[in-house]
């Protein structure tokens, strides 16, 4: 019974939502507003349970005596004395985040800066992992290479004209890495790789011409466009539709009863 | 040659974080005038807030917190005062709980102090509501369903605004909207297009975080929004096509050093990798 009345449950919802998604006449119409008003109502509560589950959490790290309780009490405190001044700024202010709250000051003095800063850390560890990870291992990952530098020289000012030196550098390096490697291989393998490293010694050389240097530096905000509306649209979209069908299918997994993990 | 090596393909990333914190310092204090060139997404979106008249209706959503402020606050700010100096009615709204509420509430405010407009007639804060999907198939029938009051508590057709929006049959609903516009960081803005924009035809476009950009295009190039803020580079370009000098156009200065480092540490990494190879 403790199993079979949710899988009924969500069975009988799950066919019901469907069919109001997809017939917009009376009574579906009326029958997904309901259901809509009912979702947000559950949604709160859903909030509610997050909050009891974060304060639990932690309360318990603290009653444990674990290694790093101090941050788990800054939380709980934070939590606290957040919730107490948005009440107090609610009733002196009538709202916590109207001007002149001191509850606003809270947020943009306290909140922001700390989000901001947690946020920040991201490009320095971009930067760090994008040293270490992004290498020309073979053609793909030097495809991927060449196309996230134009990409990322492409949405500054200026990028053009700065990505030329590096082209240049990466160009001969790329060349002389090819040219090397085709004294590994025999037959056509040795001859592609040959004509690939005399491309890119050729590309690095002629940008000593300032006309053709010029023109690269020109093409680069073009390239990058073309690049994020092509090839990103073509493998956003595939990636897109995969999960799409992942999902419709994990759903009617849900809906009939095969996948039961949201019971235990 | 193994120290050199070493020094190309090993280097410590206390020094990568060193060089690039002062790249992204020292250009801050320049504020050198930077050129740009719009993207056609960029200028679709501008048009559309560009081409409200007086009387239309703009819903704003901030689906965003703090971390996205640099990003999107300015567009926001910029989209806001295009709104207001045309006499455009501005409704705000949130998924995003307190963080969508703060950006949100002290941007409009600020806003509509600078340009002297008032609460209730030239604009209405509708609040937070949690739920995404529920709450956008909800205002599809009525807003009061969803927002019976206000962020204030005031029922919301108690006010001059909601009047003047509605027609004759008393009903706000998206029927009454001329576009939106989505402030995004998450995933509430694939809903409105997926939920919003494909079952009740709402013309759309948004700003968004540059790492969530490429997801956009496909909706973009479908036509299924009319534009697209995509990152600091949007909010620089939106700026640039508003004729404003805001923060975007401040902190667009140091995403160049950034970027040129970042590109000169993957050279010298990638000098050290092949010339070991071959070395090998």
């Amino acid at each position: 019974m403790q199993t079979q009345i949710p899988v009924i449950t969500t069975f009988i919802s799950g066919i019901l939502i469907m069919a109001l998604f997809f017939i917009p006449r009376d009574p579906f119409t009326q029958i997904e507003q309901l259901t809509t008003r009912w979702y947000i109502i559950i949604s709160g509560f859903a909030l509610l349970l997050g909050i009891d589950s974060l304060i639990l959490y932690h309360w318990r790290k603290i009653r444990r005596g674990d290694k790093d309780r101090i941050y788990s009490l800054i939380l709980i405190i934070s939590f606290f004395i957040a919730l107490i001044w948005g009440i107090w700024a609610w009733y002196k202010y009538g709202g916590p985040f109207v001007q002149n709250s001191s509850y606003l000051w809270l947020f943009q003095n306290i909140y922001l800066p700390l989000d901001a800063t947690m946020f920040s850390l991201l490009a320095f560890f971009i930067a760090s992992a994008a040293y270490r990870a992004f290498r020309a291992r073979n053609l793909e990952s030097t495809l991927l290479l060449i196309s996230a530098a134009i990409v990322m020289m492409g949405r500054v000012p200026f990028g053009g004209v700065i990505f030329v030196p590096f082209f240049f550098a990466f160009s001969i390096l790329t060349g002389v890495y090819f040219l090397y490697i085709a004294t590994r291989y025999v037959g056509l393998g040795s001859i592609l790789r040959f004509f690939v490293g005399l491309l890119f010694i050729f590309l690095g050389i002629s940008l000593f011409f300032p006309e053709f240097s010029k023109i690269i530096s020109q093409f680069i905000p073009s390239l990058s466009d073309w690049i994020m509306q092509y090839p990103n649209n073509a493998g956003q979209r595939a990636i897109n539709l995969g999960l799409i069908l992942g999902s419709i299918a994990f759903s009617l997994r849900i809906i009939f009863g095969i996948e039961r993990g949201y019971i235990r | 040659m193994k120290a050199i090596l070493d020094f190309l393909t090993l280097i410590d990333r206390r020094v990568i974080y060193s060089v690039l914190i002062f790249s992204i310092i020292i250009p801050l204090f320049l504020k050198p005038s930077l050129p740009t060139r719009p993207t056609q997404e960029v200028i679709g979106a501008y048009n559309a807030v560009e081409s409200l008249k007086d009387g239309d209706v703009l819903l704003i959503s901030t689906d965003y917190g703090p971390s996205a402020y640099p990003e999107l606050q300015p567009v926001y700010e910029v989209v806001l005062e295009q709104a207001f100096k045309k006499n455009v009615k501005v409704l705000l709204m949130t998924h995003w709980q307190f963080q969508g509420l703060i950006v949100g509430v002290s941007g409009i405010e600020k806003i509509a102090k600078k340009l002297d407009k008032k609460y209730g007639e030239d604009y209405l804060i509708l609040g937070f509501k949690p739920g995404a999907v529920g709450v956008m198939v909800g205002l599809s029938e009525d807003f009061r369903n969803v927002f019976p009051n206000d962020y204030y508590g005031k029922p919301i057709d108690s006010y001059p605004i909601y009047k003047d929006i509605v027609g004759d049959d008393d009903v706000l609903n998206y029927k009454d909207i001329d576009l939106l516009f989505g402030f995004e960081a998450g995933a509430t803005g694939d809903f409105w297009v997926q939920i919003v924009q494909a079952r009740y035809g709402v013309k759309m476009a948004f700003s968004v975080t540059a790492v969530m950009a490429p997801g956009y295009f496909p909706y973009y190039q479908a036509k299924q929004v009319v534009g697209i803020v995509g990152g600091l580079k949007g909010a620089f370009d939106y700026e640039s096509l508003a004729k404003k000098k805001g923060l975007a156009s401040l902190i667009m200065v140091s995403q160049i050093p950034a970027h040129t480092i970042i590109l000169l540490f993957i050279l010298l990494g990638n000098v050290g990798f092949i010339i070991r190879r071959i070395v090998k």
